[in-house]
């Protein structure tokens, strides 16, 4: 996978955030803006990442914890939890995730495969992990990480 | 010329004279079919429109056009006044009129070129013949007005028009208004003075005054003077009122002057106020007009609102023109209002931020939020449209194709009202309008053909719009001659276009189908409206795209039904807001059928269980209960304010058990305020879901068919909600439409009643395997609580019965009949001695009085008649009942039910006997016994039946699941000395049987059991070499021939209908001495 990547030689732009333990990456240019939790309507029987839809501003937006949607628990409750305004192939998607960290310039040469401690995450979810500092970050698949589930439906 | 005229003028122009004629085909239809009875306000509101034509073309110099309405306007006039009846023809020139009219409108610039001679000759033609000679003169006459003043020209005009302004008591007037002085600067528009001008009477002639304009050279060229003449029951200061303009340029002109006074205006207006039915243009123009004096000039909106204004305004916007949109001032107020909000928001963010305050932020930013979401949705609502746009124009289609193919056709158009997004409705209208002109072309039949078939002469057409399940769905439907799948099929074979097997395996509505199938049509021929080019794959691609789908039913012979279903992503849908815990959930009303509460001391009586499920008794029907609740699986719950998230809330649920079990009200402290009461109350309804004998609200919801009722916490109130729909990662939950933003901001979820029944398999329960079982669990129910009963007395209290079926029959007898030899009792009876017995010599029952009147019931007992004693009166009851064999057994009572309320003794004849008189042999062990157990042939009597026998008795398998029979059929073969292996259903039976084996001499089994039927187990038992040569008594409720015949296939040695003792027990002994002495 990251022979793939490393052909490029783009920089970008990404938003680095905690979920549990972990600092994961999404490209800042799928993320139109990030807002705090507000009221929500669950949806029963709705897949267990899924928290509810809310309103952001006339829109009726898909709530997704990320972290149950990554198999890593549950998002912990905290006043520093903050929603991802994700644009994902045309339908704009709320990502709930413990704390946003920072943001990283990103050039897919930094792309390091993945070690084998984040793979318990749900599997294909990762386009790779990269080193920011003291910290390694794992860089998202968004389109694995949206994209339903076979069974679904 | 046309270089001088604003474009924009011009434009306002035709989009005005569109909808004029939009409204006006449906109109000249209406006009048409009432015939005699035709209703003047309709003939006038064309002729206002033809009028309206006429004045606007004048101005911009389109000749051809104002001369078409002008004469077209004659005719409209004569209709009016009642020279001329309509009929198909005149409205045919008219329609063909306005149609020209249309065609020259939408290209102003061709029109001078268009060819109107012939439409005009027809026009002439159909005034000319009603009229007189005179009259015929005042078409083509024109009479020369003269103004008061000597200098102005002389004016001529046709004597048709000066006539009726006369008719009418109506001055004329010669107005000059100068387009730049008199209206651009006084912030009006040339169309705002036609409205006023048209309002308030009419306007015979326009012209632009070109020579007063002047070459471009000219300095002083900045007028644009109009040279009017208008007829109105104004007086002259009244028109300089008006139109602000002074007397200079206003004269009155007249072949015959004199002043009317302004006082008979008046008057003549509460005349017509008075006398609605004869309505007419003139006075409908005088009420106008007082009312529009009282008014500054150039208030427009008003105008917008005159509902017979707005009717026509709002028709043609939709499916015509594309460049403007009407939009109702309300909700243009709505936005506008929106916008000062909006505003305000600004400001206030704007200050937060300069002021650095968080909480003035959070504030600022929630009011932008909401603001900016009413705001959007007041936008999205203009885009919303009446489908009558689009459905008006099919009246006129189906019109014209009948007459052309000689066919009679009623058009119903239904749900006009239902509103869709514009451009749904735009991408609606080809696919529509070719789906009706199939239905009218290849679906419904001439009136030949109909007769002989039986139907009515005229087919129907019903174009319908409605709301479903979230959906829009437009019908269209006919009772022609339907579509043939048989023929559907053929064709597509013939075209190749499907391969025979695969044909062979398609249902009927599979075949229909086809039709979908791109390049496919079933036109015999290609005739001039459909069948050629755009066929049903076209229509089908064309709806696919608005995200529609097309079901096809059709019958032969009886017509055809297309139905569209439409998502209504943009639909707004009328909704009841219904509560459950904290949440909210709207069902779209049309799926609401009522909306019912049962309170507390009802429910026991209205709810019941019915297979496992609730069901809720609704005026003597019982529909199947949902409870919301558990559907979604809510536990209670509250949303944490400092995180925003929802959390248990234990202590409500504990509140909730607690309210359960004590009364509610010592569980609530005592309010005061109102709000606290109403809390209290959302408390109580609360707790109420959880305690099983508490007040329900239950929603009766409907959908495809399917009826139930939504148990839910409380109904809040209707709103009309825009659908807006779900994301991706919640697609596969169908029991919601879509989601909704309601009015505080937050989301609610859109509950799609058919989605919902499906989850919960309400719906496919009905052709379920589950439906099955329960249906056959229901009727063998039916069949083993089914009981024939005679019922008699015993002590006149004492009610008892006993099974019909052990009846011979019953005689009336008198005390002193009975005779007593000991302890017995026997009678005379037909020539012998009667043995009798009461309840009373073994159960614990009453002696019967002396006073009663008595009965005796005769029974045959191992072919000798017994009488039981009872009292009157008898009955024969035939019913389902439930038979307790615990509460009242005693020897003689095999248990007892209920009957109308009261407890009856079911008398067991053969313990009677056998308790009373073992001398009769009805116990009498088989010879078998001995003759089997060998070693205790000389023990005990036949009248002895003990447990100690049973021991080394011949053992029999029973297998019956009936607690009642399986303990009645136990008791009889074991009165005959048999050891008894009872099980309560087939499955029980067979591992009895093995663990068993070389004991069990015999089975008798029922048919219909859970686990494993009869039927199987006897399949079971001829399967197994071990077991395969058992003999097998099946004992059944099922009487049927076939039934008998599928037990015998099993392999059933003896087949028996429920329940005859003596012949089970000589079927158990013959079979049992058969197998032996194999």
């Amino acid at each position: 996978m990251s022979e793939e990547l490393g052909g490029r030689d783009e920089r970008q732009l990404l938003i680095t955030f905690d979920l549990g333990e972990s600092v994961f990456a999404i490209p800042s240019d799928l993320v139109q803006e990030v807002v705090k939790p507000s009221l929500y309507t669950p949806v029963h029987h709705a897949p267990e990442y899924v928290l509810g839809i809310r309103n952001l501003r006339g829109r009726v937006v898909t709530l997704v914890d990320l972290c149950r949607r990554l198999e890593l628990g549950a998002v912990t409750e905290s006043g520093d939890n903050r929603v991802l305004i994700v644009d994902w192939q045309g339908e704009t998607i709320g990502l709930l995730v413990d704390r946003i960290v920072d943001t990283a310039d990103f050039s897919a040469q930094d792309l390091k495969p993945l070690p084998p401690s984040l793979l318990n995450v749900r599997s294909g979810s990762l386009s790779g992990i990269f080193r920011q500092g003291e910290r390694t970050v794992a860089l998202l698949d968004m389109d694995s990480v949206l994209q339903l589930d076979k069974h679904q439906n | 010329m046309d270089e001088l005229l604003d474009d924009e003028l011009l434009q306002e122009f035709i989009t005005e004279t569109r909808e004029h004629l939009y409204s006006i085909e449906n109109d000249l239809l209406s006009i048409e079919e009432q015939g005699e009875n035709v209703d003047l306000e309709l003939v006038n509101k064309v002729f206002r429109a033809a009028h309206s034509i006429k004045g606007g073309s004048g101005f911009f110099g389109l000749d051809k056009v104002k001369e078409l309405a002008h004469r077209a306007e004659t005719v409209l006039d004569m209709l009016r006044s009642g020279k001329m009846v309509p009929n198909s023809e005149i409205t045919n020139v008219l329609l063909a009129a306005f149609d020209q009219l249309r065609e020259m409108v939408n290209m102003p610039g061709d029109s001078r070129n268009a060819d109107i001679s012939e439409l005009l000759q027809s026009l002439n033609a159909l005034a000319s013949s009603y009229l007189s000679s005179a009259e015929k003169d005042s078409l083509h006459n024109e009479t020369v007005l003269k103004g008061e003043s000597e200098k102005s020209p002389e004016i001529s005009l046709p004597q048709v028009d000066i006539d009726r302004s006369e008719r009418m008591g109506q001055n004329i007037y010669r107005l000059s208004i100068d387009l730049i002085h008199d209206i651009e600067h006084q912030g009006m528009t040339v169309l705002d003075l036609f409205n006023k001008l048209w309002d308030q009477g009419e306007l015979l002639d326009s012209a632009l005054d070109f020579a007063a304009v002047g070459s471009l050279e000219d300095e002083i060229a900045n007028q644009l003077p109009m040279q009017l003449v208008y007829s109105t029951s104004l007086d002259a200061r009244q028109v300089a009122e008006l139109f602000s303009i002074d007397d200079e340029r206003l004269e009155r002109l007249s072949s015959n002057p004199q002043e009317e006074p302004v006082a008979e205006t008046v008057t003549e207006t509460f005349e017509v106020e008075n006398n609605v039915a004869e309505n007419d243009l003139d006075a409908a123009g005088q009420e106008k007009a007082n009312v529009g004096l009282s008014k500054p000039p150039g208030s427009e909106i008003n105008k917008q609102e005159k509902p017979d204004k707005s009717v026509e305004a709002s028709s043609s916007a939709v499916t015509k023109v594309e460049e403007t949109l009407r939009v109702s001032v309300p909700l243009l107020e709505k936005l506008m209002n929106l916008a000062g909000e909006l505003v305000l928001g600004r400001n206030q963010l704007r200050a937060a931020i300069a002021s650095n305050n968080d909480l003035a932020l959070t504030k600022a930013d929630q009011h932008l939020n909401q603001v900016t979401t009413e705001l959007q949705d007041a936008i999205m609502q203009t885009r919303l449209q009446p489908i009558g746009h689009l459905f008006g124009k099919f009246p006129r289609v189906v019109r014209d194709m009948a007459r052309t193919l000689g066919k009679d056709i009623q058009v119903d158009i239904r749900g006009k009202d239902v509103e869709l997004d514009r451009s749904l409705i735009e991408g609606l209208s080809d696919p529509l309008t070719h789906m009706i002109r199939n239905a009218v072309d290849h679906g419904l039949e001439i009136p030949g053909e109909r007769i002989e078939s039986g139907k009515p002469t005229a087919g129907t057409l019903i174009i319908s719009a409605s709301h479903e399940a979230g959906q829009v769905v437009i019908e269209i439907s006919d009772d022609g001659r339907g579509m043939d799948p048989e023929k559907i099929a053929h064709s597509a074979l013939k075209k190749g276009q499907i391969r025979e097997e695969k044909l062979a395996g398609m249902s009927d509505q599979e075949k229909l189908e086809l039709i979908l199938m791109p390049g496919f049509s079933t036109a015999e021929q290609v005739s001039e409206f459909s069948g050629r080019g755009v066929g049903m794959d076209v229509v089908k691609t064309n709806l696919n795209k608005l995200g529609g789908q097309v079901e096809i039913s059709s019958t032969v012979g009886k017509g055809t039904r297309f139905r569209i279903k439409l998502p209504l992503t943009l639909a707004i849908i009328p909704s009841l807001i219904i509560s459950l815990e904290n949440e909210r959930f709207a069902i779209p009303q049309v799926n609401v059928e009522e909306l019912i509460r049962i309170r507390a001391e009802e429910v026991k009586n209205r709810v019941e269980i019915v297979g496992g499920s609730e069901v809720l008794l609704l005026r003597d029907k019982t529909l199947p209960l949902v409870r919301f609740d558990e559907f979604l699986g809510i536990v209670p719950s509250y949303v944490d304010p400092q995180t925003g998230r929802r959390e248990v809330d234990r202590r409500l649920s504990l509140a909730d058990r607690r309210s359960s079990r004590y009364d509610l009200n010592s569980v609530i402290p005592q309010q005061t305020s109102a709000e606290s009461q109403l809390h209290t109350l959302n408390k109580r309804g609360d707790g109420r879901r959880h305690t099983p004998d508490s007040a329900l609200e239950v929603a009766i919801v409907s959908s495809n068919g399917t009826r139930y009722g939504l148990v839910v916490d409380g109904f809040q109130d209707t709103e009309e909600i825009v659908v807006k729909p779900l994301g991706r990662h919640l697609e596969g939950l169908n029991e919601y439409a879509g989601a909704t933003i309601l009015g505080d901001g937050s989301v609610a979820l859109i509950i799609d009643t058919a989605g919902l029944a499906e989850k919960v398999e309400l719906m496919s329960a009905a052709g379920s395997q589950r439906a099955a079982e329960l249906k056959q669990d229901a009727e063998r129910k039916r069949l083993e609580n089914q009981h024939a009963l005679l019922m008699f007395h015993n002590a006149s209290d004492e009610q008892c019965a006993i099974s019909l079926d052990n009846v011979l029959r019953i005689e009336r007898i008198h005390h002193d009949q009975i005779e007593m030899h000991g302890q017995r009792r026997t009678m005379q009876y037909r020539g012998a001695s009667l043995p009798l017995v009461t309840m009373a010599d073994t159960a614990r029952v009453k002696e019967i009085e002396q006073d009663q009147e008595l009965v005796v019931i005769v029974s045959k007992i191992k072919g000798n008649e017994i009488g039981l004693l009872g009292a009157m009166p008898v009955d024969v009851i035939e019913r389902c009942v439930e038979i307790d064999t615990v509460t009242h057994r005693t020897p003689g009572i095999l248990g007892s039910t209920i009957v109308d309320d009261t407890t009856v003794l079911i008398a067991d004849i053969y313990e009677l006997v056998d308790t009373v008189n073992p001398s009769w042999g009805v116990a009498s062990r088989p010879e078998l016994l001995r003759f089997d157990t060998g070693s205790n042939a000389d023990e005990g009597g036949p009248d002895t039946v003990n447990a100690s026998h049973q021991i080394d008795a011949v053992t029999l398998l029973l297998a019956e699941d009936s607690d009642f029979f399986r303990n009645q059929v136990k008791r009889h073969l074991e009165s005959a000395g048999y050891r008894v292996l009872a099980c309560p259903d087939g499955q029980a039976a067979w591992e009895q049987l093995l663990d068993n084996l070389g004991q069990v001499r015999l089975v008798v089994t029922d048919i219909e059991m859970p686990r494993l039927s009869g039927l199987e187990l006897t399949r079971n038992i001829r399967g197994d070499e071990k077991t395969k040569s058992l003999p097998v008594i099946a004992v059944s409720s099922l009487a049927g021939d076939d039934d008998r015949e599928r037990g015998m296939q099993c392999g059933v040695t003896e087949y028996q209908v429920k329940l005859d003792r003596d012949a089970l027990l000589e079927a158990v002994e013959r079979l049992l001495e058969e197998s032996v002495a194999h």
